[in-house]
């Protein structure tokens, strides 16, 4: 297979500009194709392939040149050095509003907008039955102007235009999560239709919801380079752990005895939040909620124990129907106990997660690195019970 | 370039020129009236000066016509000249948003701007045209199709400045402002109000040079006197257009790789 987009050692360079010098010689040397030594460079030697059909998140902190990758590939910037191949049509929405002009209408913002990809007029018209459909808006606020409108509306606007378009490529940079609640899931729906049919998807978020819904694998930035690629799950909880240690929250002298687990990380509005998480001095990991919240049947808890290099130690799994559905409207508590004791001393990451029937996650309640102390002669994750004897 | 390419970029270039049109002219108050108004008034304001004021009365070559028509034939392609060169400057610098989001040919947005400028331009001046053949000018409109290729070269012309104009103008602002002093520089050194019999011998030759000045004159003698061009200034005139044109469109894409960049 051909692939869709690929990168070979594209390398991007900003120029510094603060003075009228600095813009003439700008000039000057991209007129004459010579070096510009008054630059940043924002992405270093970034080669990548994409293969029709695969879903590929880009994942790093702010400034680290995803959007600058992700506009590279839509063609919109151009590489200081490198080579980009691309086949297809590529939609992309880099930002929210792309192309739309704040002073015209809804409608005559679909109709241009659709005119930059290259749909002809009579096309413009088939499409926007589907596009207004999408988008949820109704006729007044389409013929409203852009500026009028809410983020969240802008959102749906652009966003619809894309799902008519049927790119081979769709491109999307943080706009999922603009949307609200029903209009982001229509959206997911509507993409993992759209990769089941054959679509490839290159998107850049901060919601490790998101990325383990949709892609497959998953690229890390740090300072315009690849610091780990490979699959999104892996990738996400490096990147995750990494974080988690820059915020100087973890992995500091945790005694396993008295694990602190810090407020639950609970991104999903079917259950508020939990009001309660620790781990007392028995290793019960106590988590308790009020009542209101809902666990729907076929729902699970799953916790995982990972080690330092993203091992999988331990998967367990606990259903959530049989053991919350009896009290459903009273404040319920779910305790589970672990033990330790067979970890040889190291560094292991807790992830407790709450999935629906589709393993679609709904909620992140753990996701913690702790450290068991002490020494060891052996090498690994766990202790096994063992004798040596000579005969 | 491919020829589905070809028709997407048509598409694109079709849908901005409609929308450059709509949003310059036609949204505004008086619509399509601000065409014709303005020049109008500039026009009538020459016209009291050099007729009233100045007293101007002989025009070698033209002394049948009378000054207002002279100047008239001769005002609106400077319009159209001027007016898309000032807009043709800013058209990547003011579609910044744009160049940002969407992967567009960006040459298109220079094409769309310029074309919008002549296209309106020139219905004011059949406007005009038909004005003054009602007050009692003769206009030898069978050379209007000679006019209208003479036209064709300038906008050529016009597009070519636009691409170097444009491109220079992301990478130094101060353009924009140093182009609004240049063409009043050049209003004044092409023969538009006043013929080129009435300059100097001694500066002369070098008001020959001003390619524009050769376009007005050509037009001019075609509206007028029903006079053809000269061929072969035709045929200089073409190729400097497309010589131009190429060069312009050399130097748009050399710095278009960095537009992004500066913007």
């Amino acid at each position: 297979m051909t692939p869709l987009v690929t990168l070979s050692d594209v390398s991007k360079d900003y120029p510094r500009t603060t003075t009228r010098r600095d813009r003439l010689l700008g000039l000057l040397h991209t007129l004459t194709r010579s070096a510009d030594r008054h630059v940043e460079r924002v992405l270093d030697q970034i080669s990548l392939v994409i293969e029709p059909g695969q879903s590929m998140a880009i994942i790093g902190e702010n400034g680290a040149g995803k959007s600058t990758l992700l506009k590279l590939i839509a063609g919109v910037l151009h590489p200081t050095e490198g080579q980009i191949v691309c086949r297809g049509l590529v939609a992309a929405m880099l930002e929210l509003g792309g192309g739309f002009h704040p002073e015209y209408s809804g409608i005559d913002n679909l109709k241009s907008a659709a005119s930059l990809y290259g749909v002809s007029d009579e096309g413009i018209i088939s499409l926007l039955p589907d596009i207004i459909q999408f988008s949820g808006l109704d006729e007044a606020e389409l013929n409203q102007p852009v500026k009028t409108y809410s983020s969240g509306m802008q959102a749906r606007l652009g966003f619809s235009l894309m799902t008519a378009l049927k790119p081979d490529l769709l491109i999307t940079d943080e706009v999922l999560s603009v949307g609200d609640e029903s209009f982001q899931k229509k959206c997911i729906t509507w993409i993992e239709d759209y990769l089941s049919s054959g679509g490839t998807l290159l998107m850049v978020s901060h919601s490790t919801y998101h990325i383990q819904k949709l892609c497959q694998s998953a690229m890390w930035l740090e300072q315009g380079k690849v610091l780990a690629s490979g699959d999104a799950f892996v990738v996400c909880q490096a990147y995750h752990r990494q974080s988690l240690e820059q915020h100087g929250e973890s992995l500091n002298s945790i005694d396993h005895r008295a694990i602190q687990l810090d407020q639950a990380i609970w991104d999903h509005q079917k259950c508020a939040s939990l009001d309660d998480i620790q781990i007392n001095e028995t290793n019960v990991l106590r988590m308790s909620w009020p009542g209101q919240q809902r666990l729907e049947a076929g729902w699970r808890f799953r916790f995982r124990v990972y080690g330092t290099d993203g091992q999988l130690i331990c998967c367990q799994n606990l259903n959530a129907e049989e053991q919350f559905r009896r009290a459903q409207d009273e404040p319920h508590v779910l305790r589970t106990h672990w033990s330790f004791s067979d970890l040889l001393p190291g560094h292991y990451t807790l992830d407790a997660v709450i999935l629906d029937e589709t393993d679609g996650l709904v909620s992140n309640l753990v996701d913690r690195s702790f450290r068991i102390p002490g020494r060891s002669r052996a090498f690994g994750s766990l202790r096994v019970a063992h004798q040596w004897r000579s005969e | 370039m491919s020829r589905g390419q070809l028709q997407v970029q048509y598409t694109l270039f079709q849908n901005l020129l409609n929308r450059q049109i709509r949003e310059q002219y036609l949204s505004s108050l008086g619509g399509l009236l601000w065409v014709l108004l303005l020049p109008m008034m500039l026009l009538a304001v020459y016209s009291f000066v050099f007729v009233e004021i100045l007293k101007v009365k002989e025009l070698p070559g033209f002394d049948a016509t009378g000054f207002i028509p002279y100047l008239a034939v001769a005002f609106w392609p400077w319009f159209m000249f001027s007016d898309s060169l000032s807009k043709g400057c800013q058209s990547i610098t003011s579609n910044r948003e744009l160049i940002g989001k969407i992967a567009l040919p960006r040459h298109i947005l220079v094409f769309s701007d310029v074309s919008a400028s002549f296209v309106l331009h020139l219905a004011g001046y059949l406007v005009i045209l038909l004005l003054l053949q009602i007050s009692g000018t003769t206009i030898h409109w069978v050379m209007l199709p000679v006019v209208l290729c003479l036209l064709l070269i300038l906008f050529v012309f016009t597009a070519a400045l636009a691409l170097f104009v444009s491109a220079t103008q992301v990478f130094i602002r101060d353009l924009a402002h140093m182009l609004t002093a240049l063409l009043m520089l050049l209003f004044f050194t092409t023969p538009i109000l006043y013929t080129l019999e009435q300059i100097p011998d001694q500066y002369r030759q070098w008001f020959e040079l001003n390619p524009l000045h050769h376009v007005m004159t050509a037009i001019r003698e075609c509206l007028l006197t029903g006079q053809w061009p000269q061929l072969s200034t035709m045929l200089i005139m073409t190729a400097t257009a497309v010589l131009l044109l190429v060069a312009g469109w050399w130097y748009f894409n050399r710095l278009s790789t960095r537009f992004e960049d500066f913007l």
